[in-house]
């Protein structure tokens, strides 16, 4: 009895721990406004905004008119290795996927995430180094054609009938075998990939940001 | 008994505000049948309108009826030629305040609220109703449009039988150089205003009781661009009530909430005034080495100081059944040019500024006519199964 009272009027405290403080990466490379525009000349200026309404000829405009703007507010994230919460608010618009018999099931229907611009701007800069760093560790599998400037599926199929045909010349049976890993991307292991990526060398800022663009 | 209105209980502490306000307009020829008979008839709906403004009203020794459950407001005058009835559980809700302009035939109500009003930032908004009709040498009307369309930062509704006959409101029929000129300085003052005519054009609201004139679309109103967000319908459905015109019933309600939010027209942002102050912006330091509730802070208030300061030089883009999807800048320029032309024709009358005045006329409708034919046009270009429904409301 005495130790339910105990329980109920003086309950056991859970160790505070303040949060962890974000200290800046002294061998990141400073976030350069030329990186910025790079970026910015990539985007489509009708591309659909998200929850702020910003579409990316705006973000091109202000970047024209005050280049130290969109390098100021950036830049700390980098540096830091943070993708801010703020950023992560999105619009999603359901879509029926096509064709479906039946539409009870939420897998008949598609969801297109609307993400701020400046958070894409942000994930193009982030993009880019880590394609750099990517490369100049040999990470990459020589015949990956996604997500790598001037390869496309095109350069992939390219490369696939070459293969079948260098090996039919010879008179050879060929068979291909393709893989979908259902919702691959969703079911990322955050810890994994940040370990993935520690070992293969790529630096700490960006194994940071990563892990933060993909937590909670 | 459900006929009966239901009275707020009072000393209860505030009573919050309807979900809407309804607002009857009518012309009463200054019949008291035509007065009991409107009010009467409000017996036979579920619920008592808000504000019953009135033209005309039946006058009897400086004094105007009085009705159980509304209040009365009209000019302080011998023989006053508007009025406005508030009904109490309005008068529960608001505060209203009636203005008087020293005339008999202008009326403004100004009705607040502690809170905002229908989801809007504004917590009051204004009233005009005005009896405009022809004075003794019939070169103007009694009541000049610099008295109606005010520009106002807060919502103004402007309403009443102003007498008038334009294409703008009535397209079909033909008007003559008289009506045109008495009409075109009403509909001119409302557009530099930025007003939006809230009458559906062509709807008939005046149907002569006597002899072969044609039915007319005199009874106007008008909302200025504060309003028109929380103009829910305008509509011209109650039966006469003895009277050549007939009531008409105009509801203001918070916007639906299916309703889109108002878009930021990029495409029109004023950088020529951002210049500078884009320049002369600065983005303040992050906090060194922060937790990441504080970098989160720094960047959402970075992020919505700019945003903030784009989204105030940017137009946005009022989608109501009452714009008109059709138009283009091209037009605007063309109706200030027509109207510029008529005015000097009408100063100045010779053959030839009659000729430009009808050469700008015929241009202008002319535009107008091709820029409908290309709206519709590109419409069904972009046309999915999904349109067919939105066509047939055009159609």
């Amino acid at each position: 009895m005495n130790n339910v009272l105990l329980d109920h009027f003086f309950p056991p405290k859970e160790p505070f721990s303040p949060p962890p403080r974000l200290r800046p990466d002294r061998s990141a490379t400073p976030l350069t406004t030329s990186e910025i525009a790079t970026a910015l000349s990539k985007c489509s200026p009708n591309s659909a905004p998200g929850p702020d309404g910003i579409p990316y000829s705006v973000w091109k405009q202000v970047n024209k008119i005050n280049p130290t703007i969109l390098l100021h507010i950036l830049a700390p994230l980098v540096l830091l290795g943070y993708h801010p919460a703020s950023l992560k608010s999105s619009n999603g618009v359901v879509l029926d996927k096509p064709g479906k018999p039946s539409y009870e099931s939420p897998s008949s229907f598609r969801i297109i995430v609307l993400i701020r611009t400046i958070s894409k701007i942000l994930e193009r800069i982030i993009a880019a180094r880590l394609l750099a760093a990517a490369r100049i560790r040999g990470l990459l599998h020589p015949n990956q054609c996604g997500s790598l400037p001037g390869l496309s599926t095109y350069d992939a199929c390219l490369t696939l009938t070459n293969d079948v045909r260098t090996l039919q010349r010879p008179r050879l049976k060929v068979s291909s075998l393709f893989l979908d890993i259902k919702a691959g991307f969703d079911n990322v292991d955050n810890k994994t990939l940040a370990q993935i990526l520690r070992e293969g060398g790529i630096p700490p800022y960006l194994v940071s940001w990563v892990s933060s663009f993909l937590g909670e | 008994m459900n006929n009966q209105p239901i009275f707020p209980p009072r000393g209860q502490g505030p009573v919050p505000a309807p979900a809407f306000l309804s607002i009857i307009q009518h012309n009463c020829l200054g019949s008291w049948n035509v007065f009991l008979s409107l009010f009467e008839s409000f017996k036979e709906t579920t619920t008592y309108p808000s504000i019953v403004l009135l033209q005309d009203p039946p006058v009897n020794k400086a004094h105007l009826p009085s009705f159980n459950g509304f209040q009365s407001f009209f000019p302080p005058v011998r023989k006053p030629r508007v009025a406005a009835y508030v009904h109490i559980s309005c008068l529960s809700n608001y505060t209203v305040l009636p203005r008087f302009k020293g005339v008999d035939d202008v009326l403004s109500l100004d009705i607040s609220s502690g809170e905002p009003l229908f989801g809007t930032s504004f917590h009051s908004f204004r009233i005009i109703n005005a009896y405009s009709t022809n004075t003794v040498d019939h070169r103007v009307h009694s009541v000049p449009p610099e008295l109606l369309f005010l520009d106002l930062g807060f919502p103004l509704l402007v309403l009443g039988d102003l007498n008038i006959h334009n294409p703008l409101s009535d397209p079909l029929r033909h008007f003559s150089h008289r009506e045109i000129c008495y009409s075109t300085p009403y509909f001119e003052k409302a557009a530099e205003s930025a007003f939006a005519l809230l009458n559906p054009p062509g709807e008939y609201t005046r149907f002569p009781l006597v002899g072969n004139a044609r039915p007319s679309v005199i009874d106007l109103a008008f909302a200025n661009p504060s309003l028109l967000p929380i103009v829910k319908s305008w509509e011209a459905s109650l039966p006469s009530r003895g009277s050549d015109h007939i009531p008409i019933t105009i509801t203001l309600a918070a916007p639906s909430p299916n309703q889109k939010p108002l878009r930021p027209r990029w495409a029109d942002t004023d950088w020529e005034t951002l210049d500078p102050i884009i320049k002369a912006f600065e983005v303040p330091a992050a906090p060194p080495c922060p937790t990441p509730p504080q970098l989160d802070e720094w960047m959402s208030e970075s992020l919505n100081r700019l945003v903030a300061l784009l989204k105030a030089h940017t137009p946005v883009s009022r989608p109501s059944h009452h714009s008109k999807p059709w138009w283009t800048p091209h037009l605007s320029i063309l109706r200030r040019e027509y109207h510029k032309a008529t005015r000097t024709a009408r100063r100045h009358d010779t053959p030839h500024m009659r000729e430009v005045a009808g050469t700008s006329k015929a241009g202008y409708f002319k535009a107008i006519k091709a820029a409908k034919n290309k709206h519709w046009s590109s419409f069904l270009l972009a046309a999915t199964p999904q349109s067919l429904w939105t066509a047939k409301r055009f159609a």
